[in-house]
């Protein structure tokens, strides 16, 4: 692309940046913070030993200084808290801000595969088709509303493994319910809202019985008699919270793949049949 | 036999059709004309000025609810929602503004498409066929008033910025003008414009039916500004600045149809019924009342919950907060503040909104239709500059009697007799401070108290300005967070991505 071409595109809700297209890279990466952690009730003795050093006016700490607790964010107008999550300082100089926005993942699969299994057993036949994606990752654009703890709409039902306070911390990885916390201030990606996308997917399973002596009874006016029943996209394997992980290039704009903009999910369907020759 | 004489035929037409006029087969598709040839009559270029209208008017760009990038980064008004989304705006007024902020990028590049807009029609206007040569000129000097009045805020907010005059039609183009261009070549371009703007046949002040285009009063004013700014930025030809500010604001000044300021009663200026009649106002945005696409809806969002005085709208919350940092700075049995400002009891509410701006009327209605129009220059901004000009060339009578004038429009006494205050006299010991103090009461909440700012103090004057402030009258906002970075906006951040070297970022951030 020749020289200083890197374009950072935003490609969910609102503004905010979400994928970067750089030289050396894939087009269409994630670009964000990585989460390292969440604060505890420990840390804010640090943060406060911290808060003596920082200057507000020009956002950064002395040359040389040791950050005793967790980096702040500079994007949060509200102050760290036990239970808001902290980013990675990638350049460690004690605050998290643009500089340290990294490629976090990539929408790109390392490979998708498909294979069909089909076996016969005396009278019965089974064919059965799947297909799958390993490796990719994909923002869901509606967890904007669904996910960030607001207070603002319905949320997944994950939610209730939230950090609530000290003695009830939840899994670890939610953070605590606020509408000051920061991540749901709309400026930034980071790893909580990259969702495995990998997925395994049965598109169809046909399951056959062929009547065995039908030509006999039938005294010939009949050579074959099946019946079959199928099923179009009976289960999906998958960790993805959304409807469907098979997300497309979020209608087409090239250079922010991987966002899920709550496709349509696809419809299970099943048929039955018979098949008869004469 | 046949077929053979079939054969020759088509082959010898076939010659003839090639060694013909070579551009019988060139057509242009009439579908999509390219840029460059779209102007032809003078329709075309009036509706292509209109479009610089357009942008200026945009809510990211100078309309009346753009106060986020200027008024809001002042000490006058600001937010209080620092939450979720509310956190990106909220950064403007916290002074802790990230490059990727998306509300500034949004502003940087509706003040582009501005400036794109007025380079279009000042590149392509030859083509077109307008036989008055009067309004050719016209066109021409609206256009690059437009121009100089986005240049000024882009150099004002960000100091150096790209420097484009021509219309681009090739990335090669693009790729080779952008860089920051030099706060002095800016300002040059500005001048350049603006003194060639003068130079045609646009009246003194517009009629009425012409409110909303600029006229040469605003073009004097406007200059006047410019000269004014770089004398206090600009350490070389300070005099010769000065004395340019004053030519051309006095030029301003001599246009206008009224006597004294006092003829014109405070409330008068930004009564909707008056609006296009007003002899003080200088150039303005028209909105429409009643229209629900160009209505203003600056009365009622400006509005608290369970007041009236704004707006028939039913309004929820606070209204625009104002802080109590203002409030206290507007002397006793000044009208302008019963004028500006109330105080909001509602539960909701609790704090003080702004009521500059009302239009109670049916026309505007329940829905806050109203027709206020927004005022980007008027003579009391004029005059006080007037006083701040002739304060810096040391004429010290002309500029209290400048100051004098707006303060009696106030019904307050004159400077003189505030000598005899204690009160006044420790908080405005200056008269630059007088000045100072007169600009921010006069002119609250219209886009002129950020840049006022950054006109009387240099970046390590005002974090002293600014610090001294008690933060229990500023609201939310953290004024600890304060320091030289906030002169300037960042360059937004994929545009600094995009050339680390080129469009190199501001300092602090």
């Amino acid at each position: 692309m020749g020289g200083a071409s890197t374009i950072i595109t935003n490609g969910a809700e609102r503004s905010y940046k979400t994928h970067i297209t750089m030289e050396g890279q894939p087009i269409g990466m994630f670009y964000g913070f990585k989460v390292k952690g969440m604060v505890t009730e420990a840390d804010m003795a640090n943060i406060a030993k911290d808060d003596k050093f920082y200057n507000a006016a020009t956002q950064s700490f002395p040359e040389g200084y040791k950050l005793q607790g967790p980096a702040r964010s500079t994007a949060s107008t509200t102050k760290l808290a036990p239970g808001d999550l902290y980013f990675e300082d990638t350049n460690n100089d004690g605050v998290v801000n643009d500089e340290d926005k990294a490629i976090i993942g990539s929408p790109h699969p390392d490979f998708t595969f498909g294979f069909m299994l089909s076996a016969r057993y005396k009278t019965w036949d089974i064919r059965t088709a799947f297909n799958g994606s390993v490796g990719n990752e994909i923002l869901d654009g509606q967890d904007y509303y669904i996910f960030n703890m607001e207070g603002s709409g319905n949320q997944y039902s994950v939610v209730n493994d939230r950090y609530r306070n000290a003695q009830n911390p939840g899994n670890g990885e939610i953070y605590r319910a606020a509408r000051g916390s920061t991540q749901s201030n709309s400026t930034r990606l980071s790893t909580f809202y990259l969702q495995d996308g990998s997925y395994l997917r049965c598109t169809n399973i046909t399951v056959g019985y062929a009547f065995p002596s039908i030509a006999k009874i039938t005294r010939n006016n009949i050579a074959n008699l099946r019946l079959y029943a199928s099923a179009n996209n009976l289960f999906t394997i998958t960790n993805y919270l959304g409807y469907n992980p098979d997300v497309d290039y979020n209608n087409g704009a090239n250079l922010t793949p991987g966002v899920d903009y709550g496709k349509y999910p696809l419809a299970k369907s099943y048929n039955f049949g018979v098949q008869v020759t004469f | 036999m046949k077929i053979n004489y079939i054969y020759s035929f088509v082959l010898l037409s076939l010659l003839t059709l090639f060694s013909s006029c070579s551009d019988f087969l060139n057509e242009e598709d009439p579908n999509s004309t390219a840029s460059g040839n779209y102007l032809k009559t003078e329709n075309d270029v009036s509706k292509a000025l209109a479009g610089v209208y357009l942008a200026i008017r945009h809510n990211d760009c100078l309309g009346e609810s753009s106060t986020l990038y200027t008024e809001e980064r002042s000490d006058n008004t600001g937010r209080n929602d620092n939450q979720s989304n509310a956190g990106e705006p909220f950064q403007f007024n916290d002074f802790s503004l990230l490059p990727s902020n998306s509300y500034l990028k949004k502003h940087y590049v509706a003040l582009y498409d501005a400036v794109s807009r007025a380079n279009y029609l000042l590149t392509y206007i030859d083509q077109a066929k307008i036989e008055n040569a009067d309004n050719k000129k016209k066109y021409i000097a609206e256009a690059k008033f437009l121009r100089a009045l986005v240049y000024f805020q882009l150099v004002r907010k960000w100091g150096d910025v790209p420097l484009a005059t021509t219309y681009f039609e090739t990335y090669q183009d693009v790729k080779k003008n952008t860089y920051r261009e030099k706060q002095e070549l800016v300002y040059a371009q500005i001048i350049a414009d603006l003194t060639d703007a003068l130079d045609s046949k646009l009246p003194n002040i517009q009629n009425e039916a012409g409110k909303g285009h600029t006229s040469k009063a605003a073009i004097n004013g406007l200059l006047g500004q410019v000269y004014l700014t770089m004398a206090t930025r600009f350490e070389s030809n300070k005099q010769e600045n000065l004395q340019n500010a004053n030519k051309y604001l006095s030029d301003c000044y001599t246009m206008r149809t009224f006597g004294l300021l006092k003829e014109i009663p405070y409330g008068d200026v930004f009564d909707v019924k008056k609006k296009s009649t007003c002899p003080e106002i200088i150039f303005q945005i028209v909105y429409k009342q009643g229209d629900k696409d160009y209505s203003s809806s600056i009365a009622a969002n400006s509005q608290a919950e369970g007041e009236t005085i704004n707006s028939q709208k039913k309004t929820k919350g606070g209204g625009t907060f104002v802080k109590p940092d203002l409030v206290k700075e507007y002397e006793e049995a000044d009208v302008r503040k019963s004028f500006s400002v109330k105080y909001a009891d509602n539960a909701n509410a609790k704090s003080w909104f702004i009521t500059k701006f009302r239009d109670t009327s049916d026309a505007a209605g329940t829905l806050g239709h109203g027709g206020n129009d927004w005022i980007l220059m008027r003579y009391a901004d004029v005059i006080l500059m007037l006083a701040e000009v002739n304060m810096y060339l040391g004429n010290e009578a002309q500029a209290t009697s400048y100051l004098n004038e707006v303060r009696e429009r106030a019904g307050i006494p004159t400077y003189q007799e505030m000598q005899n205050d204690a009160l006044y006299k420790s908080k405005y010991p200056t008269l630059k401070l007088a000045i100072l103090h007169e600009r921010r009461v006069e002119l609250a909440f219209e886009n002129q108290r950020w840049f006022d700012l950054l006109r009387f103090f240099n970046s390590d004057e005002l974090v002293q300005y600014f610090r001294a402030k008690s933060q229990d009258d500023y609201g939310v906002s953290s004024l600890a967070n304060f320091g030289k970075k906030d002169y300037y906006y960042p360059i937004p951040f994929d545009e600094w991505k995009l050339d680390p070297e080129k469009m190199w970022q501001n300092e602090g951030y």
